[in-house]
């Protein structure tokens, strides 16, 4: 419950500052002096990444992915400001977070209560005793599924309800949804589920409480700390990312003969200036009613863009090669699905910083066209043409849209499916273990 | 002199140790995942490496390039017809030819990544970012990636070394009172104590024997040459045999109680869960709460604001600038004339510099205050034993955060010597040499700055070994009556 209680106050914390820090820079963008557009462009504005509610109970990749990024001409640039580089290497023995006891400690408790639960009998040797009342072997063990169930079930009762608690004291702009609460519990609960049936099934099949306990701790290491670091590390090595060296080359290669904005007179641009004067029904760019540079400048900016959109997408599509390889782990450790679920739902997820770097492209890019359109409305014969200062505050601020619950559901379908499998099997294999049980 | 009856008993606990089934598959296991962790970051470290080497190549490239351009243009074999593609020009070298810091791998880089999944192990020194004033480094990596972790040895000991050894040594005596063979041992001419303490003993030795051979097999084999860094080898494996010896001493300590098996294993992963989970995050956790962090985005922000402030009172701001740097002012027009690509970078650099200026005080305390919150989380590393060995193993592989952060520093200080030698030349349209550019500054890491923590470390190891010896001597004295 501690955990809740300092997440919170984390949560707000973080909150307070991306208010004001994202007032600031706004702030910073509308006091500029007179200037020329493009040079505003440059000099860019600054979009911080908000917070989903939700976010106080799993950081995700928070502390990993960059929290702010710079918008300015001619190039999309990460998100930048890693967090988790200003904490020591102590920092990844992991932090105190509620989605930190419910993925590590929950299991660990769940284990420690149920290892015993027919080795014990069979120790006592009071298995024979209870049969021989008129209790068949499947009901024992739905009984005592039920029994440890139950305690689950009180257990994160009363995890969830501080968790409700907790949320309903915070000062929230966004309210998170129902689907979004019962999603987040399902799965959690489908996790300490699984949990329950895979330690019934160890207890089971084990012949003492020793043995039980050894095999069921050495499962929960499997699931929870060997399957999911080798898989992203196995993911890595078969998908890897280019370098950064590797990604900029391929940028600058497809941007050399294309449009840039400040390159009047390679072929590209040679063809644009031909087809911007037969728009206009003239034949020279003197003779424009605009300012040509403008105008270059905006359609520069568009091809600009579009080219790293095939990049991000290219980086994309080699992460969702990696995501399938987790997908892949997910059937030897329900950990890996439910920890991207409950990512996604927190918005702290891969697939959010994707979404939010993608809203804030297209925002750069409508931002850049309506600076570069200035000029080209307004710089028509000026030389050296300085905008006047209202035209920063016209332009409108980064409105960031969040992803619906509809669509990380569909997008995380089959973690969802492979949770749902896990949960049945788990339980099918032990209910088929216990009828095995021999009552010597 | 060892009395026969004790070697007896050694060799056949010996014997029987390297009959069970268990404890072998464990050591099979042990073996298999320090290979796999020794693999992982061989691949890593190697990607880092050819990274730098390619780096290293574009810079020298650029100067050869540069340099062969000057040659030209003195010999009258190449003309330009702009100012900015002047190979003489400042403004070419400015956004030409960016220098590199390199951070050196360390001879066991691979024993724990450490950090440096987060960190590059060069930074691009270039003067015509703001960003490049800040101490950051980049590379594209899944921050999922970076999340789970990576598996590396340094995971293996810290994480899993432990676990193998509560399962080599929790229910030594409960299984023997379990199965009813108590009364047995009970019967040696030995106190149950000591036939314990050889039992643990002999595992602690064979673990230990054991480690050292696949450390030092599996290290020759991903190509280090352990005998030239012998001594650091010896320091590796004493950290690591004084961690094995921690958690040893409490499968002693817990059979010693005499709980049975399932109470014995509960309570060892109840220890394990708290000094490798709860107490390192409790400090975390502790650290941000006493030494919070401003928000670097606050950082950003400030660095805008100067910006912006230079920018509504230039001229007086470029005045100021003069004045600190008298040597930057000259008369030539080309430097006044802002249409001239000379003109108009010395406009925006010394905008940029300016505003560096006026920042460096915020993000110096903010660096500070940064430094001052790891310094204090490093010192209550002592609170854990496996925060201690984390630590010991990143310095080992210079790989700490201590060392990434002393590289950039370092880093920044060049930059800062570089640009000051740079824009006093391009400020007054120096035209560079063959030899100016063949001689330009080089960063060098000087590792002396990043102070050692190997004695502390083996100390605090140390006392908790000495702590740990003295509970059990209470517990032996106190005569424990064995159930």
């Amino acid at each position: 419950m501690g955990t809740l209680v300092l997440s919170t106050r984390e949560y707000q914390l973080a909150r307070q500052q991306f208010t004001e820090n994202q007032r600031q820079a706004r702030l910073n963008w509308e006091r500029q002096t007179e200037k020329d557009p493009h040079d505003a462009a440059h000099d860019g504005t600054y979009v911080i990444k908000p917070l989903y509610p939700l976010a106080m109970l799993d950081k995700g990749i928070q502390q990993y992915a960059g929290k702010v990024i710079h918008l300015g001409a001619h190039e999309r640039k990460q998100s930048s400001l890693n967090a988790s580089k200003d904490h020591s290497e102590m920092f990844r023995f992991g932090e105190l977070t509620p989605s930190f006891v419910l993925l590590y400690i929950f299991p660990l408790l769940l284990i420690f209560l149920g290892y015993n639960t027919f080795t014990e009998e069979k120790e006592r040797q009071t298995l024979r005793l209870l049969l021989v009342q008129g209790v068949s072997v499947r009901q024992l063990t739905l009984g005592k599924w039920l029994a440890l169930s139950l305690q689950l079930l009180l257990l994160s009762l009363l995890f969830f309800v501080t968790m409700v608690v907790c949320y309903a004291v915070s000062k929230h702009e966004i309210a998170v949804s129902l689907s979004d609460w019962i999603g987040f519990m399902g799965i959690y609960f489908s996790y300490a589920v699984v949990f329950t049936n895979l330690v019934i099934l160890v207890s089971a099949k084990a012949k003492s409480s020793g043995i039980s306990l050894t095999i069921s701790l050495s499962l929960w290491i499997l699931i929870t700390l060997i399957i999911p670091k080798l898989s992203t590390n196995v993911a890595g090595d078969l998908h890897p990312f280019p370098t950064l060296q590797t990604f900029r080359d391929n940028i600058n290669e497809d941007q050399r003969n294309g449009l840039n904005g400040h390159n009047f007179w390679n072929e590209a641009a040679q063809d644009f200036q031909k087809k911007v004067l037969q728009e206009y029904g003239v034949k020279t760019i003197e003779e424009l009613p605009v300012a040509y540079g403008g105008l270059l400048l905006a359609e520069g900016e568009k091809y600009e863009s579009e080219i790293y959109t095939k990049h991000f997408n290219a980086l994309r599509n080699q992460y969702g090669k990696q995501q399938n390889v987790y997908r892949l782990s997910s059937v030897l450790s329900p950990f890996m699905p439910v920890r991207f679920v409950s990512m996604a739902l927190a918005r702290t997820d891969y697939g959010f910083q994707w979404h939010y770097e993608d809203e804030a492209e297209k925002y750069r890019v409508a931002f850049n066209t309506a600076l570069n359109m200035n000029i080209a409305e307004n710089a028509k014969g000026i030389d050296g043409y300085k905008a006047k200062t209202s035209l920063w505050t016209a332009i409108p601020q980064f409105d960031y849209q969040w992803q619906s619950t509809k669509g990380i559901l569909k997008d995380h379908l089959p973690e969802y499916t492979i949770i749902v499998v896990w949960v049945t099997f788990s339980f099918l294999a032990m209910v088929l273990a216990s009828s095995k049980i021999v009552v010597v | 002199m060892i009395p026969n009856n004790s070697i007896r008993l050694i060799t056949a606990e010996l014997l029987q140790l390297f009959r069970d089934r268990t404890f072998l598959g464990l050591m099979l296991l042990l073996l298999v995942l320090m290979a796999l962790a020794t693999w992982n970051a061989d691949g890593h470290v190697t990607e880092k490496r050819e990274q730098n080497l390619v780096q290293q190549d574009i810079v020298y490239r650029a100067d050869v390039e540069l340099m062969a351009q000057i040659d030209s243009l003195h010999n009258g074999l190449a003309t330009y017809e702009k100012s900015y593609t002047l190979p003489t020009s400042g403004v070419r070298l400015t956004y030409n030819n960016h220098r590199l810091a390199r951070l050196p791998f360390k001879a066991f880089s691979l024993i724990a990544i450490g950090q440096g999944d987060l960190y590059g192990n060069y930074k691009k020194i270039v003067l015509y970012f703001k960003d490049s004033y800040e101490m950051n480094s980049k590379e594209l990596v899944s921050p999922i990636e970076q999340l789970f972790g990576q598996l590396d040895l340094s995971f293996v000991w810290v994480f899993l070394l432990p676990l193998i050894i509560i399962l080599v040594s929790f229910n030594i005596l409960s299984l023997e009172r379990e199965t009813g063979r108590l009364p047995l041992i009970a019967a040696q001419p030995i106190k149950i104590w000591q036939w314990l303490l050889m039992k643990i003993g002999i595992r602690f030795l064979t673990i230990c024997g054991l480690l050292l051979l696949f450390t030092f097999a599996l290290l020759t084999v991903f190509g280090i040459p352990v005998w030239e860094h012998i001594s650091l080898f010896g320091q590796l494996i004493l950290v690591l045999v004084f961690y094995m010896a921690f958690w040893f001493f409490f499968g002693f300590a817990v059979n010693l109680a005499g709980y049975s098996s399932g109470k014995s294993l509960i309570i060892l992963t109840g220890i394990w869960v708290l000094f490798v989970f709860l107490i390192p995050s409790i400090v975390n956790q502790l650290g941000k709460e006493l030494h919070p962090i401003p928000s670097r985005l606050a950082l950003v922000n400030n660095h805008q604001a100067a910006y912006n402030a230079i920018e509504s009172d230039l001229d007086k701001e470029m005045e100021a600038l003069y004045r600190l740097h008298p040597d930057w002012y000259s008369e030539d027009p080309v430097t006044k004339d802002m249409s001239n690509s000379t003109g108009w970078n010395i406009n925006y650099l010394a905008k940029q510099y300016i505003a560096q200026l006026k920042h460096q005080p915020v993000a110096e305390a903010y660096e500070a205050q940064v430094d001052l919150k790891n310094e204090w989380s490093g010192g209550l590393r002592v609170l854990s034993p496996a925060m201690i060995v984390q630590r010991a193993l990143a310095h080992m592989a210079g790989t700490s955060t201590q060392y990434y952060r002393s590289f950039l520093k370092q880093a920044q200080e060049y930059a800062n010597t570089y640009r000051q030698y740079v824009f006093k030349r391009l400020f007054t349209n120096h035209a560079f040499t063959v030899d100016e550019i063949k001689n330009l500054s080089k960063f060098k890491f000087d590792e002396q700055r990043v102070s050692g923590t190997f004695a502390n470390d083996l100390l605090a190891l140390l006392l908790y070994l000495c702590a740990l010896a003295i509970f059990m001597l209470v517990m032996i004295q106190k005569r424990i009556k064995i159930k």
